[in-house]
């Protein structure tokens, strides 16, 4: 099991990403287009049914794979953006930033990440390029946590000590000593962040302070679909198993680089 | 010495650590881990530093390096003050002076290659900007330490313990210093392979005319190498002279004790051990008037009274006990 983890992690993750890219290829129907099939049952014509405008359920799953790589992406892409720096600097030089860090962080994280997200979106009002820039912002100090304290480990090796003593500046090490040796440690944060940003969108779009429609999203599709649950189930199911498998796949990569 | 200036000089080196405690964190004691250590080292001249474990050996040879911050005294290299040094001027001096570490397990970068890492003074110092120039170097270094080539591109992992302490010694003569502080180099190295290493020190002394501050616990290891040897115990130095003079006829009780503790494989030749009891004392708290006057076996009351000075007894020869 531990090493099948990250094989079945990259397979989840390797299936969202063809679905994103190769979404217009994959769907059957324009995911925006409607018809005057509303709320069909899954049939040949229909694998997952229609939805109340008619719409083909299973493009619009498929599309929603785009706008949760989006938001993944461009959310974890500003945690580190953020939280990389941050922790770097706390870590490295210590002192007045890390007593001014420290604390920050810690007030952060003592905040759920999901209710954060939730307030801060009710002020900025829910947008794509809002969504990710909030969630970035919920997710930088798990990032610059984690980054402090590996630095703060490194700062004592002896081959730092050594590149100090050869004459290399703050810099210079933090760039060939410091950042290749926490790199693998960031990129598994890095997945981890991807797969709680898709799960916090999902949940905020649920909550209805998603990505406005039309645009397919995961979460906003499950909403939609849970007025009409005895009717098709499935409106429901598939965007939920989607958000799931993806946020595992993610998961099950980040976690299992140690 | 010849009567010119030393290449290194060490005056009243000290490094006390600030303890800070309480509820409202304020200075409760110091870590006495150097007290006013003084000597000095001419060019191409080796000074072992023996002591025990604890003794501030390695953070004399981080303070003389500026590895560390010293709280006070001064430490002039040529003549110059490195207290004194900008980033600048003090990457330049980290030109001439440089270390080698124990512990060549983590003194070596694992994510980087052998190569990476002997060349990494070059590019700091941008001694051959040229790359193809820099490899030569490296390779010629590789061999200078009997390594190869063919070792540029093995991550330390992939080494022995004596290889990765020949490449901690190629990273530090890359800059072809004229004096290194080798910090314990061959503790942490099988007894067989020790003798190369020290063999590869005395080597590069003579080919390249290195001043070694050579650390160790072990007085034997640096009797080969050293030409004169200081002798320290919690942070102070208890004698100092050469070699040969001071190993045949220790003068300070401590001396006596460190050699009588040196196996000699012909037992007719075993003096007395002289067997030291209980530990070295706390630092926070060092006892009063001589610091070894706890274990000392030829302690007398008056030695608790004052701190006794580093006097000469012969010339060349210092020693602080009261008791000479």
């Amino acid at each position: 099991m531990r090493r099948l983890r990250p094989v079945i992690g990259l397979l989840l993750i390797a299936a969202f990403v063809a679905m994103a890219l190769l979404a217009s290829v994959i769907a059957p129907y324009d995911p925006f287009k409607s018809s005057v099939e509303v709320i069909d049952p899954p049939s040949a014509r229909h694998l997952l049914g229609t939805d109340e405008l008619g719409r083909d359920i299973l493009s619009r799953v498929i599309y929603g794979a785009r706008t949760s790589l989006i938001i993944g992406l461009g959310a974890a892409i500003c945690a580190m953006g953020i939280g990389v720096p941050v922790g770097l600097v706390a870590g490295y030089f210590g002192g007045r930033v890390d007593m001014l860090v420290v604390p920050l962080i810690d007030l952060f994280i003592a905040l759920p990440g999901l209710v954060l997200a939730l307030i801060i979106t009710v002020m900025v009002g829910p947008n794509l390029l809002n969504l990710v820039l909030v969630l970035g912002f919920v997710m930088w100090p798990s990032v610059a946590r984690l980054v402090r304290g590996q630095t703060l480990a490194l700062r004592e090796t002896l081959y730092i000590e050594a590149a100090r003593a050869v004459g290399g500046g703050s810099a210079w090490i933090i760039r060939r000593h410091v950042w290749p040796n926490i790199m693998r440690v960031v990129a598994a944060q890095f997945a981890v962040s991807v797969s709680f940003a898709i799960f916090t969108s999902a949940s905020l779009s649920f909550l209805g302070l998603g990505i406005p429609p039309p645009t397919p999203d995961w979460g906003g599709l499950v909403r939609a679909g849970f007025d009409f649950l005895s009717l098709n189930p499935l409106m429901s199911l598939a965007p939920g198993a989607t958000v799931t498998a993806t946020v595992m796949g993610f998961y099950l990569t980040g976690s299992s680089v140690r | 010495m010849n009567g010119t200036a030393p290449l290194l000089e060490v005056r009243r080196l000290r490094k006390w650590y600030e303890i800070k405690g309480g509820v409202i964190p304020h200075l409760i004691g110091h870590v006495q881990a150097v007290t006013d250590v003084s000597f000095s080292i001419g060019r191409g001249e080796v000074l072992g530093l023996a002591g025990e474990s604890g003794s501030g050996k390695t953070t004399i040879g981080r303070c003389v390096l500026r590895l560390i911050e010293p709280t006070s005294g001064e430490v002039l290299f040529e003549g110059e003050d490195i207290g004194t040094f900008g980033p600048e001027r003090l990457r330049k001096f980290r030109r001439h002076a440089q270390v080698v570490f124990q512990d060549p397990f983590g003194s070596l970068d694992p994510r980087m290659t052998v190569g990476e890492i002997v060349s990494e003074p070059l590019e700091v110092q941008k001694l051959f900007p040229n790359s193809k120039e820099r490899r030569d170097r490296v390779v010629e270094l590789l061999e200078t330490v009997a390594l190869s080539s063919e070792f540029l591109k093995r991550r330390p992992r992939e080494l022995s313990g004596g290889q990765r302490q020949r490449v901690g010694i190629a990273r530090a003569i890359a800059v072809n210093p004229m004096f290194i502080v080798a910090d314990e180099p061959v503790s942490s190295l099988d007894v067989s392979i020790q003798a190369q290493i020290v063999n590869l020190l005395e080597d590069l002394r003579e080919k390249l005319g290195l001043a070694i501050l050579f650390i160790s616990h072990d007085i034997v290891v640096m009797e080969h190498l050293s030409n004169r040897i200081a002798v320290v115990y919690l942070g102070r130095v208890m004698e100092i002279g050469p070699t040969d003079e001071l190993t045949s006829n220790p003068k300070h009780p401590y001396t006596e004790a460190l050699l009588s503790a040196v196996p000699d494989p012909d037992p007719a030749l075993r003096g007395k051990r002289i067997v030291l009891e209980g530990d070295i004392p706390n630092p926070v708290a060092p006892p009063s008037g001589c610091v070894f006057r706890t274990r000392c076996p030829r302690a007398i009351a008056e030695c608790a009274a004052a701190i006794p000075p580093l006097r000469e007894i012969s010339p060349g020869r210092a020693a602080a006990c009261i008791r000479l």
